[in-house]
């Protein structure tokens, strides 16, 4: 497996409509998530040219598992779209804060993988390691971002030093919060 | 209220005196639930984790893994693992006690909680036909 990582004009030709593809497969089409759609392709208006992409391939140079990466000085969902999941808490706007979203680890090819399977996957481990150094390396001291309540356990599980920001929430019929991940106690874990 | 850095910072006197309410509980996703037909099933293999708060401002999040282990024909909820929380105990002067004292605090606040009654009521309606399918005919060694 191999990680690729930029901002879109950084990405390597065709990475981004493959990952917004890619997106649209686990989030709309597996999770059911009511997300802005175009052709297929799952992209909002939070995909901008400072967004920066993580990416999983796997041998086959199929895409294994991807994340989002925002810095907290510009608009991010948490803030627009769920500051509540903050427990009270203003939204962050720190360069050294950044978001965390639209992380998935799910390998379409792998035979037989359950969700609670795909947690302790390669995959997955590899993906949320690669988007704390990539975070890291871009200054970020601190990351915050809104999962489905299961991210927590991969996070601990992981060894990340993390905690939860405030109590899950149902929204659109899915449990999600908000979580912080201390990059620089977790990037040696 | 709380901190720049997420926690709720508490005593643990304050925690205990927090009254914490069942928000949510899930099966794991990958529960191999028997088909109705089904006999000598292994309740062990039944897992998932559950969420309290409090309803104070901010909240209390506490939230950890169960699974439902079988000896003889009893079946009994055990929590898995840590609680998972937003809250750093703190002492009488306000000093951060550390993640790992917190945690073995809230492990007990948990263990004295009556969770297990909670989350059997709120598992057994959100699953109800999926849980009325297991069928317990046999005890199994080392479960």
């Amino acid at each position: 497996m191999r990680v690729i990582s930029g901002a879109v004009a950084g990405l390597p030709e065709g990475y981004y409509g493959r990952v917004a593809h890619y997106r649209h497969r686990v989030f709309v089409e597996q999770l059911g998530w009511r997300l802005q759609v175009q052709d297929g392709a799952e992209i909002d208006q939070f995909d901008r040219p400072d967004t920066v992409y993580v990416m999983v391939e796997d041998e086959a140079g199929n895409i294994a598992g991807c994340s989002r990466l925002l810095q907290t000085t510009q608009p991010y969902p948490l803030a627009e779209l769920f500051p509540q999941l903050l427990n009270g808490l203003p939204p962050p706007s720190d360069a050294k804060v950044w978001e965390l979203s639209r992380f998935a680890a799910k390998d379409f090819n792998a035979r037989a993988a359950t969700p609670l399977a795909q947690f302790a996957s390669s995959a997955t481990a590899l993906l949320m390691r690669a988007s704390v150094a990539c975070a890291a390396e871009r200054g970020a001291q601190r990351l915050i971002t809104v999962s489905p309540v299961g991210i927590e356990r991969l996070i601990r599980r992981l060894g990340l030093q993390a905690h939860r920001a405030g109590p899950p929430m149902i929204i659109d019929g899915h449990a999600i919060f908000a979580c912080w991940i201390e990059v620089d106690r977790s990037e040696n874990a | 209220m709380v901190s720049a850095d997420g926690y709720v910072r508490v005593t643990a006197a304050a925690l205990r005196a927090t009254p914490l309410a069942h928000l949510l509980s899930e099966l794991d996703a990958d529960l191999d639930l028997p088909p109705s037909t089904a006999s000598g099933a292994c309740l062990a293999s039944i897992a998932g984790y559950t969420e309290w708060a409090s309803q104070t401002t901010p909240a209390l999040s506490v939230g950890w893994d169960w699974r439902i282990a079988t000896s003889g024909c009893r079946v009994r909820y055990e929590r898995q693992g840590e609680v998972r929380s937003n809250i750093m105990l703190v002492d009488a002067r306000r000093q951060d006690l550390g993640p790992l004292a917190t945690l073995a605090v809230l492990g007990v606040a948990v263990d004295n909680l009556d969770w297990e009654r909670a989350v059997d009521d709120y598992i057994s309606k959100r699953y109800a036909c999926h849980l009325s399918n297991i069928t317990v005919t046999e005890s199994r060694p080392n479960l």
